[in-house]
């Protein structure tokens, strides 16, 4: 009786004090398998569950086969790529249809750069703009967007700048494809 | 596993000044197994459905505990039992009490190359394979570590279940002992059982190395006692690796007890399909003086095929 007392006191110091066993336990693990560790016998019940999870882990047998069971069902087993374009899908929807009215020199959708031809307008043919729009990122934001007008004027038979600033027209339009960009996601949410 | 996290803060916080957060996680099993013992073929399905409860103490000491719905997974036929729920486990430090209904003996350390778990069905009586009389029973196992050696003593105080702890007609006490060698480990323990005064003590040790791209396992076990038929010894040794992703085990386990010699070669081949799921296949032959004539319902070499999941 006083064995078995000073043997528990033991027991009970040894699995108090901090020590290896979290270490030991992982050890015993990676070798033997979680349902034949050693350290940790199992009943002949808990054996059959643990071997069923056991056998259900490790390398799956489509894995290994890939390449065959990919060519014989013509199933691409590739994980998907998903691209994602570093302009604003809305912003450059809207930004183009604003400018849809006038002739494009330049539309890169992956640079987020628009810039219309020459404008000229019937009635002064001795002015011509250009509207560049830059679009800065893929998120719908407010400084996401930036326009600028370029003007000229036709002068003896040469065009040169009019050294104008629009910085009103250049935010009206701004606001206009901010506006238009919301919209155009606010319908594709609903 | 699904995981379900029940946050008891308000009661607890009226109760006992903290909140307590106790963890349920569900996990299952399930298989489907083909066995044929010499043209004597069944099924066998069956599974689980596992609850591991548990939670942490504010000095940090975990308790867990566990509960079972399930069907025999190695029997034809439905034996369904609700389980569990027999356990409490309290996890130190450096160790680990468990007081428990099926605390297992660590008993049969050196027989590694026993490996099947269908594939022993229909097989004839093996009457001297040197094990004890009983593996596991009501009481409690303690395990802790002593700087790289892992320490595991058990003593079953109700071979029966029935947590009877001073009328248990079964008791047992068994200790063993786990330490590195090289990049393996070195098992040896020792089981005394008394069941309704009859004595058996089992002595086993097992040496497991990583070998050729798998493990090696060696092992011995000596059973002494009142059960003669069983008093003997046994060598076993078992070998896994894998193969093109499959684990495939081979085991081979010589007996002799009571002037008897028996032999049992097993072979087990799984292959996960992913998602839990894994095929397998379990081969076992036992042969030998000290196993009974194969019947019309018996065959030394039986044949497994089934799925298992888990869930």
């Amino acid at each position: 009786m006083f064995r078995s007392f000073l043997c528990i006191l033991g027991f009970i110091y040894l699995i108090s004090c901090t020590g290896t066993y979290e270490e030991n336990q992982k050890r015993l693990k990676e070798l033997h398998g979680e349902c034949n560790n050693p350290s940790q016998p199992l009943t002949k019940t808990q054996k059959k569950r643990c071997m069923a999870k056991e056998m259900a882990e490790g390398e799956s047998l489509f894995g290994i086969a890939e390449g065959n069971f990919s060519d014989i069902f013509g199933r691409s087993k590739e994980k998907n790529v998903i691209y994602q374009s570093p302009v604003n899908s809305y912003l450059w929807r809207a930004s183009l249809e604003i400018t849809s009215s006038y002739p494009l020199k330049i539309a890169d959708s992956q640079g987020g750069y628009i810039e219309t031809d020459w404008i000229i307008d019937k009635n002064n043919q001795t002015q011509r703009c250009i509207i560049k729009i830059n679009i800065f990122s893929a998120e719908l934001i407010s400084t996401a967007v930036a326009s600028r007008f370029i003007c000229e004027n036709k002068s003896n038979d040469l065009w040169v700048s009019d050294n104008n600033n629009y910085i009103e027209e250049e935010k009206q339009l701004t606001l206009k494809i901010l506006k238009l960009g919301n919209d155009l996601a606010n319908t594709a949410i609903q | 596993m699904k995981k379900i996290l029940l946050t008891i803060s308000a009661l607890s916080a009226a109760l006992f000044s903290t909140a307590a957060n106790a963890d349920v996680g569900v996990s299952g099993s399930a298989n489907a197994v083909f066995v044929d013992a010499g043209g004597n073929s069944e099924g066998q399905i069956g599974g689980a459905v596992s609850f591991a409860l548990s939670t942490v103490t504010d000095a940090g000491v975990s308790i867990t505990a566990s509960a079972a719905l399930s069907n025999d997974t190695d029997a034809a036929g439905a034996t369904s039992a609700a389980s569990g729920l027999t356990s409490l486990t309290f996890g130190f430090a450096n160790g680990s009490l468990t007081v428990a209904d099926d605390v297992a003996n660590p008993d049969g350390i050196g027989l590694v190359g026993e490996l099947v778990t269908h594939a022993d069905t229909n097989q004839p009586s093996h009457t001297n394979d040197v094990t004890l009389g009983y593996d596991d029973g009501s009481g409690v196992k303690a395990t802790t570590s002593i700087g790289d050696m892992t320490l595991t003593a058990v003593y079953t105080y109700d071979g029966t279940h029935s947590n009877d702890i001073d009328g248990g007609s079964s008791t047992g006490a068994g200790v063993s002992l786990s330490m590195p060698v090289g990049a393996g480990s070195f098992t040896v323990g020792t089981v005394r059982t008394d069941a309704a005064s009859v004595g058996n003590t089992d002595t086993g040790a097992a040496l497991t190395m990583p070998m050729a791209n798998g493990t090696v396992s060696i092992g011995a076990i000596q059973v002494k006692g009142d059960t003669t038929a069983n008093e003997g010894d046994a060598y076993s040794v078992a070998y896994k690796t894998t193969l093109s992703g499959a684990s495939v085990s081979l085991g081979y386990t010589t007996y002799s007890a009571a002037g008897n010699n028996s032999t049992r070669t097993e072979a087990v081949v799984s292959s996960s399909l992913g998602g839990g799921a894994s095929i397998f296949a379990e081969y076992s032959n036992l042969t030998g003086a000290g196993v009974a004539a194969a019947s019309q319902t018996t065959s030394e070499s039986v044949f497994a095929i089934g799925t298992s999941v888990s869930f």
